[in-house]
């Protein structure tokens, strides 16, 4: 018999009745059994028939959406969908309809895919991450320098000095093939914070606090970078940080 | 060919709309820019007519191509415009969908799907609500089907955690 640990997924796979007959039936036994099974299926657990009444209802309220004429391949008419313009009924259905899609959507945003997988990471970081193998100060700096350098912006620690928090080192991780800067604090109690950012082709952002696998974090985009300041569980002073750092940036 | 597939796709289309939008709001959470997405992708399909097969899933083929021209042409600008909804009050709601009846468990639980993460939001609709395999679904996404399991695990795991949060 298999004794592998379950992973969230083979549980996601058994909830979804994707699996092979065995492993179905392995992992049924192991929800019987075993407490913490069963803790991990009711955390992945979605009511699919609500999700799918939703959904339906979404369709209740589609606009009526004209299917275009003839294909744009005729003479003179140019194609793709920068040339389209929503006219007259049809944008006024739209509007209308709009406030019936409103129903579904409680907020403006969703938080971004990088951001999600920083939060992700970041949340494995303990104090000991950071201690355990502490850079001398030159090493220190060459980690900075170097990451600024891969992402196109100079970086020194004069800039990072920001009251309260304390620069442990830089790193370059990677997200869609390009770098992701990551650059390591501790605060006074020993509680690992990151300042990440990308290049992102996105206009100035104001700061947006929310919270991201249990960690407080403020996300803005700011000259052609996307950023994020995560850690702890003190929103209001990762948002502090945030406009100290954004300052700094900006000169 | 062309001539019968151009009529196979006309003809399949309007049916096909409101889950192209559907589809669409679900990727770009915008009404307008789901209707235009909608109609790029059906302008997009009358085009290519001549490349679908008969006897095969129009609706999965035009799902293709509305990922594709929402990942390569008009997601760089959504962001670069950093749209959003309005949310909007229930009194405003009741004259204008009277007819639609959405439990408050199913509002909650669509409402929190639609804020996760776009990788998470888009698996879980193709593989919950559109019916995808997880084959299809990596197939359509062009990613690893460990990756489908991942993120409808991701995506599920958060929106337990948001569920009766706001």
């Amino acid at each position: 018999m298999d004794m592998t640990p379950l992973t969230d997924e083979q549980i996601v796979a058994f909830l979804d009745d994707a699996l092979p007959a065995e492993e179905q039936a392995r992992v049924a036994l192991a929800a019987a059994n075993d407490p913490s099974v069963a803790k991990r299926i009711e955390r992945l657990a979605v009511d699919r028939d609500a999700l799918n009444a939703g959904f339906d209802a979404m369709l209740a309220v589609a606009p009526l959406i004209a299917v275009p004429d003839a294909p744009a391949n005729e003479p003179g008419q140019p194609s793709g969908w920068r040339h389209w313009v929503l006219r007259g009924s049809a944008a006024a259905a739209i509007f209308a309809v709009g406030i019936g899609a409103g129903l579904f959507l409680a907020r403006t945003d969703a938080p971004d895919d990088w951001t999600v997988a920083v939060a992700d990471y970041q949340v494995l970081y303990a104090t000991e991450t950071l201690t355990t193998l502490p850079l001398p100060d030159a090493a220190r700096r060459t980690s900075l320098a170097r990451t600024g350098a891969a992402l196109g912006l100079e970086l020194t620690e004069d800039a990072l000095a920001v009251s309260g928090l304390a620069f442990q080192r830089a790193q370059i991780l990677s997200f869609n093939n390009a770098p992701l800067a990551q650059l390591a604090f501790l605060d006074s109690n020993g509680t690992p914070f990151a300042l990440c950012f990308r290049r992102i082709d996105a206009e100035d952002s104001a700061p947006v606090t929310e919270d991201l696998a249990g960690l407080a974090s403020v996300t803005w985009h700011q000259d052609g970078f996307g950023f994020i300041l995560i850690g702890g569980d003190d929103a209001q002073a990762v948002e502090s940080w945030q406009k100290q750092f954004a300052d700094r940036m900006g000169t | 060919m062309k001539t019968k597939n151009d009529r196979v796709v006309r003809e399949g289309l309007p049916d096909l709309m409101p889950r192209l939008w559907r589809y669409g709001m679900v990727l770009t959470r915008n009404t307008e820019d789901a209707a235009e997405l909608a109609q790029a992708t059906a302008m997009r399909a009358l085009e290519r007519s001549g490349q679908f097969q008969p006897g095969t899933r129009l609706d999965r083929w035009c799902f293709a191509i509305l990922g594709s021209i929402w990942k390569n042409e008009l997601r760089s600008r959504s962001v670069r415009r950093g749209e959003g909804l309005v949310p909007v009050d229930e009194a405003a709601l009741s004259d204008t969908a009277p007819h639609v009846d959405v439990n408050i468990s199913a509002r909650e639980v669509l409402s929190k799907m639609m804020e996760l993460p776009e990788a998470q939001r888009e698996t879980m609709f193709l593989v919950y609500v559109e019916g995808y395999t997880y084959a299809d679904a990596a197939e359509r996404l062009a990613i690893p089907v460990g990756t489908v399991m991942s993120r409808l695990a991701n995506g599920r795991r958060r929106v337990n955690e948001q569920m009766g949060s706001d």
